[in-house]
């Protein structure tokens, strides 16, 4: 829309109006729109979910690992109760995680 | 705006768009093609966002204005000369020249203005939103556009004349 006191563009229009109409044989390139990209955060999103499933997954089975002995095993410990007296604990246990002797030290000790 | 109603947007306009940015390629159709494509992805990976201050047309415009010159200046190292040069001489009109070779003879500034005023029935105001200037700045364009163009129309028409 141009100015009110533009009176004198005529041939402008007349100029403009045969370009219009020239422009018409133009063939117009098909409308594409580009495919909007998921973000990364949603591409992560299932991975991260199988990950979570597969840590918790491996926890839960990964309890620690008992070693069955090949028999029972007898471990006497001498400790000293509250009154200060010492004593022998007896236990009998068929499986063991890390266990030390009491006395391991005196082997490198003495 | 919701997505769908800004497509629906777009693929209406997707025409007039297409011939302003061939405008802003000069006329190339290829490159107007590219350039488009560009506008279309830089909306739709929010790198140009519509904040709904200005037309939609107008806001599109400007976008496919401002890719076109980004991508001359990188691609063909034209830095456009937004000074008020008259650079055309008019004596050296060819006697075949198209309208759009004509348009081409104006000034970028001057082309642009009389493109969005004549030939894209924009007010002045919006034009010179689209050109990121002034409405001074623009009326003046406009102005000497105008003149300027109403010239090599006359000296087309002598030269048809007198064949």
């Amino acid at each position: 829309m141009k100015l009110q006191n533009d009176i004198n563009d005529k041939e402008l229009d007349i100029f403009f109006a045969e370009l219009r109409s020239q422009d018409n044989h133009i063939p117009i390139p098909a409308f594409n729109l580009p495919k909007k990209n998921a973000t990364k955060i949603w591409k992560l999103l299932p991975i991260g979910i199988a990950a979570s499933l597969l840590l918790g997954f491996w926890i839960w089975n990964h309890g620690e690992i008992e070693t069955p002995l090949y028999q029972d095993l007898i471990i006497i410990s001498l400790v000293e109760d509250e009154n200060q007296e010492q004593r022998f604990v007896i236990e009998q246990t068929s499986s063991m995680d890390v266990w030390e002797s009491p006395t391991a030290s005196l082997l490198d000790t003495y | 705006m919701k997505q769908e109603l800004l497509n629906q947007i777009f693929k209406e306009l997707h025409r007039e768009a297409y011939l302003w940015s061939r405008q802003c390629c000069s006329f190339d159709d290829e490159l107007a093609k590219d350039v488009l494509q560009q506008v279309y992805l830089k909306i739709w990976e929010e790198k140009a966002k519509y904040n709904s201050e200005s037309k939609i047309k107008t806001w599109l415009f400007s976008v496919i204005r401002f890719t076109a010159l980004e991508w001359l200046r990188k691609n063909q190292q034209v830095v456009p000369l937004h000074a008020d040069f008259d650079l055309v001489e008019e004596e050296r009109i060819p006697e075949t020249a198209s309208h759009e070779d004509l348009i081409q003879l104006l000034p970028e500034r001057q082309k642009e203005v009389v493109l969005l005023v004549f030939y894209h029935q924009m007010t002045l105001e919006k034009a010179a939103e689209v050109m990121e200037v002034s409405i001074g700045t623009a009326r003046t364009h406009y102005d000497r556009g105008k003149k300027k163009l109403k010239e090599l129309i006359l000296i087309k028409q002598t030269y048809e004349a007198t064949k």
